[in-house]
């Protein structure tokens, strides 16, 4: 195009006529340059947002999306499941509460062991409150009981006393033969450490009954 | 070569190189067609770039504008499922966490275990009842040691617990059957490490002390 045959031999280039046409030239490469760079910018930044992280929310990808329609079915499952489950463990709470009081009851302890005892033959010769105790799961309180009469009796008693309304287990014992008796008969001292659990505030079995509390109100639907 | 000089000239094409001397055309009548022509092709490049431009940026644009379309098909359709995905994984955490406190308040039920240790003394000890006459029994189960700290610990895996005691006092008419008497005691898997102590005559048999772990199936608490 700008080869020297195609020009008019007049056509020289002096002074201002050659700085004009190198304007144009640079104009030329400025032009041109500038139109790639744009080109090019515009082009990356279009694959940048729109090709490779498209979002559908903004924490969950294009990907992650379609992964989960296509497992739609088997979340409605998980969920179904989980809705399942969710009741049973209601459900057993609720059984934990009804066997757990929430308060330590003397007095109600004491009557109804005096009760077993008086079924059993057996004589309750003293009951006294010791000390409460707040563990990770429970509290109890600890209890400790004067039992007289048959060796057999008492040992019913004792077997009794997990199904008693509010259960009480019993983790120790001293038992020997009367001493004002012979010794052919059978019966006992039996000095009975007892514990009766409750659900004390801070313990594991309160705080279950408070999240069952809070949670059937916005997920047992 | 006058013919391209024709060609390219048009009009102002000279006739011959004779002509030529008798030109009367000012140097920059020449410059100024060169310059033309150096911008009639530069137009044409700048228009087919401009074009190319137009074209990709038009492209892009519909590109993204589908994609747009795309995610906000697929937003409509994935955000009932992923609620239900994320309702789905939290409340399975929460379950395994009341499942696992269940657990652990459900171990802290009365049980009869004591019943238990006690009845596999005397099934042990009743076979020779005519030998040994069984005093006084002691027994104390592992209980749960209330640590400042456990009770505000959201899962306490395994209880600190107390090591269990039992202590039985006896007497024995013939030295013979201790031996019988603490293998079957050993028998018994509800007690380890069975011993025995303290061998003084008094009277008409000798005074035994045998001592033992009793196992419970559950930390009383």
């Amino acid at each position: 195009m700008m080869s020297p045959s195609t020009k008019h031999p007049r056509a020289t280039r002096s002074g201002l006529r050659w700085w004009r046409l190198a304007s144009l030239r640079w104009h030329v490469g400025g032009v041109v340059a500038s139109l790639v760079v744009v080109t090019a910018i515009v082009h990356a930044y279009r694959f940048g947002t729109v090709q490779h992280t498209m979002h559908v929310f903004p924490s969950v990808s294009c990907e992650e999306a379609l992964e989960v329609l296509r497992h739609a079915e088997s979340w409605r499952d998980v969920h179904d499941q989980n809705l399942v489950s969710y009741r049973q463990t209601v459900q057993r709470i609720e059984s934990i509460a009804q066997w757990l009081p929430e308060r330590a009851d003397f007095d109600g302890l004491n009557h109804q062991l005096r009760e077993l005892a008086d079924a059993h033959q057996c004589k309750l010769l003293a009951l006294e409150n010791t000390e409460t105790s707040v563990g990770s799961r429970v509290g109890v309180m600890i209890c400790k009981a004067h039992l007289r009469g048959d060796f057999a009796m008492i040992v019913r008693v004792l077997n009794q006393l997990p199904k008693l309304a509010s259960p009480v287990s019993c983790d120790g014992i001293f038992i020997q033969h009367g001493a004002e008796t012979d010794s052919m008969s059978t019966w006992c001292d039996a000095t009975v450490s007892l514990r009766i659990p409750y659900s004390a505030p801070g313990t594991l079995a309160a705080r279950l009954v408070a999240a069952s509390a809070t949670d059937t109100s916005n997920l047992g639907k | 070569m006058i013919h391209h000089h024709a060609k390219l000239l048009g009009k102002f094409a000279l006739p011959s190189s004779f002509v030529r001397q008798l030109d009367l055309l000012p140097c920059e009548f020449y410059e100024e067609v060169e310059t033309n022509r150096v911008r009639g092709w530069w137009a044409f490049v700048l228009t087919l770039l401009l074009i190319g431009f137009g074209n990709l940026v038009l492209t892009d644009w519909l590109r993204a504008e589908s994609s747009r379309r795309y995610a906000k098909l697929l937003k409509d359709k994935v955000a009932p499922v992923l609620e239900i995905r994320n309702q789905a994984l939290q409340q399975s955490v929460m379950n395994q966490k009341l499942q696992r406190w269940i657990g652990h308040v459900e171990s802290a039920r009365p049980d009869d275990s004591l019943v238990q240790t006690l009845a596999a003394v005397t099934t042990a000890v009743r076979t020779q009842s005519r030998e040994a006459m069984v005093d006084s029994i002691e027994i104390a189960l592992p209980t749960e040691i209330v640590a400042i700290s456990s009770a505000a610990d959201d899962s306490p895996n395994a209880h600190p617990h107390t090591v269990g005691k039992l202590a039985i006092d006896l007497r024995v008419s013939q030295t013979e059957i201790v031996q019988q008497l603490l293998a079957r005691l050993a028998e018994q898997p509800r007690l380890d490490d069975v011993s025995v102590q303290g061998d003084t005559v008094a009277g008409d048999g000798t005074r035994l002390k045998i001592y033992a772990v009793p196992q419970a199936t559950r930390v009383q608490p």
